[in-house]
């Protein structure tokens, strides 16, 4: 141990959640901004918390553009921990719900690619971060895409290994996983992304729904009810029992839902979001496909809409 | 701006892995008297693992348990008065990181009638506050280091591409248990050690068709494995009892010290000298007033560079302003 001296100003509190308190501040020696999450710890809370641990985990060895950066983990004077955090000023949740913002295929297209890239750096850590959702990807004021909150991330379990069920947010959460199975891989993920995907074209949600059996409902009825069919050993899982049968959209029903999206728009759109995680595509599939390399180019990040003020 | 505060810290960099003689240096400064350390080590791991049996827990949360109750005490003052507290903080961390978490109330009530203690509301409650501190004080001395790597895994992999025997294997993965109550894990990576385990266990089933063993294929120093080698080795050979093997081979003993003799002359690590042991700040007994009074950041291995820039920063503006100084590296 040695001492240094201070590094950081803790300044301002800009918001709270269940397990932390975030504050926004300086790195004294550049004055670049900061954002500190303070863990809060205490009896009630059997020590730290388990998304605590996972952020700092992965967080700390993660390093990608569209990743957000842990700078620096401290514990202070009270005892509590703190992550210092690059400051990310808005979200995409933000900029999907102000309707004074006009989305370009440019920018939609722009924002996905730096979303599976990000990904797509977890996915070859063999980490999953099981919660992407607009309000987690954060927008930097130079316009970038990183992805933040890894406190449900883990990393890809081994062969036998039981994973809970239980996560994303419900809106973005894979067919697999409303079933309950608990052996998925990182095609939850690339689930969320295509459900982001669709969200950032229609700007307002997909599949909202307001409970786990209405989610089923939500899901199934917009992409079809899957069967052994086109998903083979489904009706194995645990959660899988007394589906009201919905046939597949046909793609002239998708044209219509997503009317501005180009033919491998809706192409990408179709193999992020397949019902059976198996024929979904992986974020590399997803990367290489012919919508990132047809016009309209994505637009650069510093010329993507920003939040109206 | 008006309720602005400065964070006046210190910074501690994660080492996962120590020269034996690194630990050593740290035991002697901790640990009054080796020997009941020792004991009740293999104690600890009988009682985690009855812990971890009824708790339903994988093996690789006993596995990290270990390696973190082993680490704490390389930091912190032994007794054999608060021990078993901190083993069950140990595994109370390692089932978090592990995605095995259970709440730690259901943690103590099935722990205390395994150690005797009373097991009422009140007894649990006050349990909680001692371990929930000692939590604190182990996340600092693992330095928020989460990273895990298992044996046994590693060890499974290896040995199906190597062709072995299931036979051979589930020898090897005994092994790799009973090393849990040495301190392999806190000295060389886990894939070495696994290795070393079917090593030992081909070498006892004298199954000469595994050798030469490349370990390089693996990614491995060889005189890692050695080193892992020559830890686990002096478990069967000093306290035979205290390992898994005992109940399988009673009467194998001498096999090990055969084994031992044969692999003398390999090389293991080349260790560090005393004053350097002395003059790293890294090896002084935790002390957490710093991060009472100030604040403590924590690094990993990956910012060892940006790590030693901040400190020779801090060495010169020192220099500068006393006249004694203390060099960490």
């Amino acid at each position: 141990m040695s001492d240094i001296a201070a590094n950081y100003t803790k300044e301002k509190k800009v918001g709270e959640g269940t397990y932390a308190v975030v504050y926004l501040g300086k790195q004294v020696k550049t004055k670049k901004l900061i954002a500190v999450k303070e863990i809060k710890t205490g009896m009630f809370k059997d020590g730290l918390d388990m998304s605590a641990i996972r952020e700092v985990k992965y967080l700390l060895e993660l390093r990608h553009e569209n990743i957000i950066s842990l700078l620096d983990v401290y514990s202070s004077e009270n005892g509590n921990l703190n992550l210092v955090l690059e400051f990310l000023p808005c979200d995409l949740e933000v900029l999907i719900k102000d309707k004074n913002i006009v989305f370009q295929q440019a920018d939609v297209k722009s924002w996905m690619l730096m979303i599976l890239r990000g990904v797509h750096h977890c996915h070859r850590n063999y980490i999953l971060h099981r919660d992407l959702k607009p309000n987690n990807l954060l927008i930097s004021p130079t316009g970038e895409i990183k992805i933040a909150d890894f406190g449900l991330a883990r990393s890809l379990g081994s062969p036998g290994e039981n994973l809970t069920a239980n996560v994303v947010t419900i809106w973005y959460r894979a067919p697999e996983l409303l079933f309950g199975s608990r052996h998925y891989t990182s095609s939850v993920d690339v689930w969320s992304v295509g459900i982001i995907f669709a969200e950032l074209m229609l700007r307002t949600p997909y599949l909202p729904g307001t409970s786990d059996a209405e989610q089923l409902e939500v899901t199934f009825r917009a992409l079809g009810t899957p069967t052994e069919k086109n998903w083979p050993n489904v009706s194995k899982l645990p959660w899988y029992n007394s589906l009201k049968i919905y046939p597949p959209p046909t793609r002239n029903e998708l044209k219509n839902r997503f009317i501005a999206a180009s033919g491998s728009a809706l192409d990408l759109m179709i193999s992020l979001t397949q019902l059976d995680p198996a024929k979904r595509c992986s974020c590399e599939e997803a990367l290489q496909t012919v919508y990132f390399t047809e016009f309209p180019r994505p637009t650069k990040p510093k010329d993507l809409p920003k939040k109206s003020s | 701006m008006a309720d602005q505060q400065y964070f006046k810290s210190s910074v501690q960099i994660s080492r996962p892995f120590l020269t034996s003689k690194a630990v050593k240096f740290l035991q002697k400064k901790t640990i009054p008297d080796y020997q009941t350390y020792k004991q009740r080590i293999s104690h600890v791991l009988s009682f985690l693992l009855s812990l971890t049996r009824l708790l339903k827990f994988p093996s690789r949360t006993l596995e990290s348990a270990m390696l973190y109750y082993q680490r704490y005490y390389l930091f912190n003052h032994f007794s054999t008065s608060s021990n078993i507290d901190v083993a069950i903080a140990a595994l109370f961390i390692a089932s978090k990181n592990e995605d095995t978490i259970k709440k730690l109330r259901d943690i103590i009530a099935i722990a205390n009638p395994l150690r005797n203690a009373p097991n009422t509301n009140e007894a649990i409650e006050e349990n909680k506050k001692v371990i929930l501190n000692f939590e604190k004080k182990m996340l600092e001395t693992i330095s928020f280091d989460f990273r895990t790597y298992h044996i046994d895994e590693l060890l499974i992999r290896i040995a199906k591409d190597l062709k072995l025997s299931v036979d051979l294997t589930y020898l090897a993965y005994m092994i790799a248990f009973d090393s849990f109550q040495t301190e392999v894990s806190l000295k060389t990576p886990q894939h070495a050690t696994a290795i070393a385990c079917i090593i030992i266990a081909a070498k006892f089933r004298e199954e000469n068709s595994v050798f030469p063993l490349n370990s390089a294929k693996y990614k491995c120093d060889r005189a890692l494995v050695n080193e892992a080698l020559f830890e686990i080795l002096e478990l069967y050979i000093n306290n035979y009892n205290y390992g898994s093997l005992a109940d399988m081979y009673p009467n194998d003993k001498e096999s090990f010290i055969k084994i031992r003799i044969n692999i003398k002359n390999e090389i293991n690590l080349k260790d560090l000298d005393e004053r350097s042991l002395l003059n790293d700040g890294f090896y002084n007994i935790k002390n957490y007033n710093v991060s009472d009074t100030g604040s403590a950041r924590y690094m990993l291995g990956n910012q060892e560079k940006r790590f030693y820039e901040e400190v020779d920063a801090q060495e010169n503006y020192k220099e500068s302003t006393e006249p004694k100084k203390v060099k960490l590296h």
